[in-house]
């Protein structure tokens, strides 16, 4: 049997995707379903004087009709702050202000346009530094009261959410000694995952009182958790089944339309309610990508040694705290990027404003963190004048060195310098950063590091159960869900490889059932692979011991000269002498009919080690399980008269430990960096006056299109993360990490100007170039 | 999904459509005519327009056809715009169809629902405005023909009840010397922020522009100011943007200033490319 | 003069079965398939025209059944992705990784299929011009590009 690792096994759901035929939580109809809809806020920021649902009510087929007084409890993910809808007050455009559910769609689409909502505006704010003014009004007057985990920092009194100090060193002594000193402020507005599967959630109760909930959401069991704790209902009286999910990015993670979606269904006497998002309500009413503003200094001695940084990060977390409160402890912990500063003091805030809320967005923290870190890197180069990628190889952080919380990092850690300098090789780095085509195209190129480690709870799991069948196939149970990297054809190649088997003897169950697959934290943070698979192999060894067990009375040894490969247990060294698995994994019968053993059920478990909180004065602590390290480089072509560009190729090169699956992991890589231009390029929320979205269409809001895709190099380093499964680790999103400051680095060389902010469209490359200091295409 | 009931007609002639209007007017049904549908059937989802009746016109053979006599090419309006691209015989309608939304969505849209669309970009009309083409047009009173610098002020004049039949293009215009560009934010699959046709005939540059003002525009003034202009391609295209109104479109894909240094941009390319044949 | 209003029952061709469905004349092509008929594999991702998740074949060219009225589809043939079974550019997509999600590909797939009936030998700027009407937030689009050359090479 070949090995299952590094192979390239096709996808298991391969042949019912290409067939239209995967069911994905929208495809579902229910018997008796019934169907809910939303009015959403016109304005950004209003007290709710009157709603009028008479005209809705009277509606034919209209079975009820739903406003924020008839649901008063909050909910929250990390900070309860939110009701499932909108009381007394919106604090975003898009927020939902009532529901309708009816016998079928297009009723309660009418019923909605016959509700009138009075509004009386109050004062907006339009960014997270205009949140912080000493004047500025509260979006959340009452956060002294909401119920929040510990790990997270609210500030009452003012609009602060959480706040993460980090204090390395002594930041200012090294700023005081240093030969130079740079400063960038950097800033982009919000933006959206745009998954294209809209979010949906079906909830119905059973007259047991059992709630079921289908939901298209990275987090089964975070949504069962989250709901028991916000709406008082026993953990084990819900269960949530999440199937194959049309895309996540973060934004499936947490909690969704769950909450809504039950609270209609429990006041229509548990009947199924189905709450759909169109795309407008996905774009806007459901939480998006985080903007920020933020400020940075760099402190470095002459040889370009970087001593100290002092960094800010307002993180816009819109009208809700939701994820946004862990992107800035994300971002905060890892704050100096993959560089080794031995001083540091940053404060990483997540501040409310009036725009739509913001959550979990791939990359975590790390993607906005690295924009302007990678920017800050190249300020330095430079005002120092060393080439940017030196610069970034004369301060990469290696084993020994301590993270920005003082954690030592271990032999574990990547090889970033040679990512550094493969990445920088793939674009030809050392034939010239610039190049003049013609008169008014030029061809730049720029490079970045990053890293990210899961932002995770320190007792994050991962469990998975194995059975058999009778002919001998394996069952493999986890929480893991299918959101589009593959995870079933990895965790099938991983048990494949255990048991000596090929992946198509392995059947990975495609749907998680909070109250049959085993517990599982969350289908986020580049932690499933690792975790998962730790969970999988130490289910799989669990059945071989069993196997071992059985087999050992008829094969007459002891257990442990027995072995387990290729579908039979033998004996090591007479391997001549064994059974076939058949004979086993249900149990061993003995020629006279006696048995023994009985069906075989491997149990896995792994939950995540040495992780701890963080000290609230000082960041202090471990909370990054493990860094996967990289570099990317680019190379785009800009036409200086009008700032079209072109991004003409991108390469990455990251340190996965192991590769598990090489079309996988590089099909996960070259979809974050297409992800990660759109975000440099277009992917940003636009506001009216009143700070209302203007782009909540795809029409409107773009995303990379067929044609406009670069030539991507993708290259794996292979450090081994010892405790990985069969030494990977984490790949899913650090792709899109260093896209931003890599791509802004290029465009910069090309306009030269410091391009500070985002999306660089050709409207600001244009306008940059034509600006003192720019490359006047003249 | 729509969510309110329309009555849906579908007429066999133009006189029947043009009847079907009347008499859904009659019911109080405000009837619209359906081409296309991509803007009609996204308006009537989001409630932004609720026609009660539709019309619609795809199945009208005489809409459907592309005639060529000796002096003009003349388009029905139910032709799609994939059609137009591959097929037109007039250059420069099939670059200005070819780049209207998607191909997919080409496959639905039609000439008459593009130039008399409520969005303001209407590309595929401005290779007529540019021709000196001409509007035959359906209504109560029959039909007629119109040169469309009579019925064309920011959009077709059409009277309640009125449809466009065809748009037709002198041989002359077609044979001419043509120029066209677009620009957009950054994708091409997106509105335009400048698209603009051009053509070289009776040794002048007629041209004509959308995604700069809230509607298409050929303006004889600018063609003058650039005629008038001395100097190099660069100066007479400023001469030509010079002479255009106020108003310049300003909006969240791109601000006015980057419109109109755009347009001077391209206005200059088309007088570099075109200027041998004026 | 045919009209249509309240619920009709109308005859479909689809995926070369005919089928009768009930509608209301304000229905979409999207919404017939989906809720009415249970052919679920065409998506909803938009319903606005910008995506191309509900791409299906009318007459065997591509359209965006969101935007399309089923009654526009009275007398002609419809195929969605139910109506391939094994298709080599099925199979290319499975070879070619061409998807990781699978929302929008039902709709891709159709599309690539209708552009390779149409021309075996794709340039990239006609692959461009056709596939551009998709979007695909998974791939980096990449694997799709693979998958077409992939399939066209088998076909030609």
């Amino acid at each position: 049997m070949k090995s299952q690792i590094g192979r390239s096994v096709l996808r298991k759901d391969a042949p019912d995707k290409v067939h239209g035929r995967v069911r994905y939580t929208d495809d579902l109809r229910l018997p008796g379903m019934l169907y809910a809809a939303l009015l959403t806020s016109t304005v950004a920021h209003a007290n709710i004087t009157q709603i009028d649902i008479e005209a809705a009510l009277e509606l034919q087929g209209v079975q009820g009709v739903f406003t924020g007084k008839d649901f008063p409890l909050l909910v929250g993910l990390y900070l309860g702050d939110k009701p499932a809808l909108a009381r007394n007050k919106v604090r975003y455009y898009g927020e939902p202000v009532a529901a309708v559910v009816a016998d079928d769609e297009r009723t309660a689409l009418e019923a909605v346009r016959l509700i009138s909502v009075h509004y009386e505006e109050l004062p907006l704010i339009r960014s997270p530094r205009e949140a912080l003014q000493q004047d500025a009004p509260l979006i959340h007057p009452d956060m002294a009261d909401y119920v929040h985990i510990p790990a997270i920092l609210p500030e009452p009194g003012s609009n602060v959410g959480h706040r993460t100090r980090v204090r390395k060193g002594d930041a200012a002594a090294a700023f005081a000694q240093a030969d130079v000193t740079i400063e960038g402020q950097y800033e982009f507005p919000p933006g959206d995952h745009v998954a294209m599967e809209p979010r949906v959630a079906i909830a119905e109760i059973r007259s047991d009182g059992q709630v079921i909930i289908r939901s298209s959401t990275q987090s089964p069991y975070g949504v069962r958790a989250i709901m028991s704790r916000c709406l008082k209902i026993p953990t084990g009286k819900i269960t949530v089944i999440a199937g194959p999910v049309g895309g996540g990015f973060g934004g499936k993670a947490g909690i969704q339309l769950e909450p809504l979606a039950y609270l209609l269904s429990r006041s229509l006497g548990g009947q199924p309610v189905r709450l759909a998002n169109t795309r407008e309500q996905d774009m806007v009413t459901s939480p998006g990508a985080p903007g920020l503003q933020s400020r940075v200094r760099l402190a470095a001695r002459s040889d370009g040694a970087i001593t100290a940084a002092e960094i800010e990060f307002l993180f816009d977390s819109g009208g809700y705290a939701d994820y946004a409160v862990n992107v800035a402890r994300a971002a905060g912990y890892a704050c100096t990027g993959p560089y080794n500063i031995p001083n540091v003091s940053s404060d990483s805030l997540s501040v409310y404003t009036n725009h739509p809320f913001a959550t979990a967005y791939r990359g975590f923290g790390h993607i906005e963190m690295s924009y302007c870190i990678e920017r800050s890197i190249d300020l330095l180069a430079e005002k120092l004048q060393m080439d940017p990628v030196e610069l970034r190889a004369r301060n990469v952080i290696r084993a020994g060195h301590a993270t920005p919380t003082n954690d030592v990092l271990d032999d574990n850690t990547g090889d970033l310098e040679t990512c550094l300098r493969r990445a920088a090789a793939a674009i030809e780095w050392h034939k010239g950063s610039r190049r003049q085509i013609n008169e008014h195209t030029v061809r730049a190129k720029g490079v970045s590091c990053y890293w990210k480690a899961p932002a995770i709870p320190t007792f994050t799991d991962a469990a998975a159960t194995v059975s058999f069948n009778e002919d001998a196939s394996v069952n493999v149970v986890t929480g893991a869900v299918e959101i589009g990297q593959g995870i079933f054809t990895g965790i099938a190649q991983l048990a494949a490889e255990r048991l000596g088997i090929d992946t198509e003897q392995v059947h990975v169950v495609d749907e998680v059932i909070t109250d049959r697959s085993p517990h599982d934290w969350t289908t986020a943070a580049s932690r499933t692979l690792f975790m998962v698979g730790r969970a999988v192999l130490s289910a799989i060894d669990d059945a071989v011991a069993q196997i071992k067990r059985t087999a050992a009375a008829p094969l007459r040894c002891p257990e442990e000269d027995l072995e387990v490969r290729g579908g039979r247990v033998y004996i090591r060294d007479v391997p001549a002498h064994g059974l076939a698995l058949e004979q086993v994994v249900l149990g061993y019968t003995y020629p006279n009919g006696n048995a023994i053993g009985g069906p075989i059920i491997g149990r896995g478990k792994y939950i995540a080690r040495h992780l701890s909180g963080i000290d609230p004065k000082t960041g202090e602590g471990r909370p990054g399980l493990e860094w996967t390290l990289g570099a990317e480089g680019v190379e785009v072509e800009v036409d200086l008269r009008d700032g079209r560009y072109r991004v003409l190729r991108s390469a990455c090169s990251m340190d996965v430990g192991t590769v598990i699956n090489p079309q996988l992991a590089r099909g996960q890589v070259v979809g974050a960096m297409a992800m990660g231009i759109g975000y440099t390029t277009r992917e940003a929320f636009m506001f009216d006056s009143r700070e209302r979205v203007l782009n909540q269409r795809l029409r409107d809001f773009k995303i990379l299109r067929y044609g406009e895709h670069p030539e991507y190099i993708v290259d794996f380093v292979e450090t081994p993360q010892r405790d990985g499964p069969y030494n990977a680790r984490g790949l899913g999103e650090q792709g899109i990490v260093g896209m931003p400051g890599a791509l802004a680095s290029a465009f910069s060389r090309a306009v030269g100007v410091q391009l500070l902010r985002l999306p660089i469209t050709p409207e600001y490359l244009w306008r940059q170039t034509h600006s003192a200091g720019g490359r006047s295409a003249g | 999904m729509i969510s309110y009931d329309i009555v849906y007609l579908r007429p066999d002639s133009v006189a029947e459509a043009v009847a079907a209007w009347q008499q859904a007017c009659e019911e109080g049904l405000q009837p619209a005519f359906l081409s296309g549908g991509s803007e009609l059937l996204t308006a009537a989802r989001e409630n932004r327009s609720r026609p009660g009746a539709l019309i619609d016109l795809k199945r009208i053979d005489e809409l459907g056809a592309i005639v060529q006599t000796d002096e003009a090419l003349c388009y029905g309006s139910s032709v799609t715009l994939t059609r137009l691209c591959q097929q037109s015989g007039f250059q420069l309608l099939s670059q200005a169809a070819g780049r209207v939304a998607d191909r997919t969505v080409r496959n639905s849209i039609t000439l008459g629902g593009n130039v008399c669309g409520m969005l303001p970009y209407r590309e595929t009309l401005l290779p007529f405005l540019v021709a000196d083409g001409s509007a035959s047009i359906a209504g109560p009173d029959g039909t007629r023909s119109e040169p469309l610098a009579r019925v064309f002020n920011k959009r077709l004049r059409l009277q309640s009840g009125e449809l466009l039949v065809s748009l037709a293009a002198p041989q002359s215009a077609v044979g001419a010397a043509s120029f066209y560009r677009r620009r957009e934010r950054d994708g091409r699959i997106d509105y335009p922020l400048l698209t603009l046709c051009a053509v070289a005939a009776d040794s002048t540059l007629r041209i004509a522009v959308s995604g700069v003002y809230a509607y298409p525009l050929r303006s004889l003034e600018a063609e003058s100011a650039l005629q008038a202009a001395g100097g190099d391609p660069d100066r007479r295209a400023a001469a030509f943007v010079e002479a255009l109104a106020e108003g310049v479109r300003s909006d969240m894909r791109a601000a006015a200033d980057y419109r109109r240094e755009l347009l001077r941009q391209v206005v200059a390319e088309a007088i570099r490319e075109l200027e041998g044949s004026v | 003069m045919k009209r249509y209003q309240g619920l009709c029952e109308i005859g479909l061709t689809i995926n070369g079965r005919a089928r009768r469905v009930t509608l209301r004349p304000a229905d979409t092509l999207l919404r017939t398939l989906r809720d009415t008929l249970g052919l679920v594999g065409t998506k909803m991702g938009c319903e606005n025209g910008d995506c191309g998740a509900c791409t299906v074949l009318l007459d065997g060219l591509p359209v965006k059944s969101c935007i399309t009225l089923t009654l526009d589809a009275e007398g002609r043939e419809v195929t969605t992705i139910e109506g391939l079974r094994d298709s080599v550019i099925q199979q290319a997509f499975v070879e070619a990784y061409g998807f990781q999600c699978g929302f929008c590909t039902p709709g891709v797939i159709l599309n690539a299929y209708a552009l390779l009936n149409h021309d075996n030998n794709p340039s990239a700027e006609t692959m461009r011009s056709w596939m551009e009407s998709n979007l695909c937030r998974c791939t980096g689009y990449e694997p799709i590009e693979n998958a077409i050359k992939l399939a066209a090479s088998k076909l030609r």
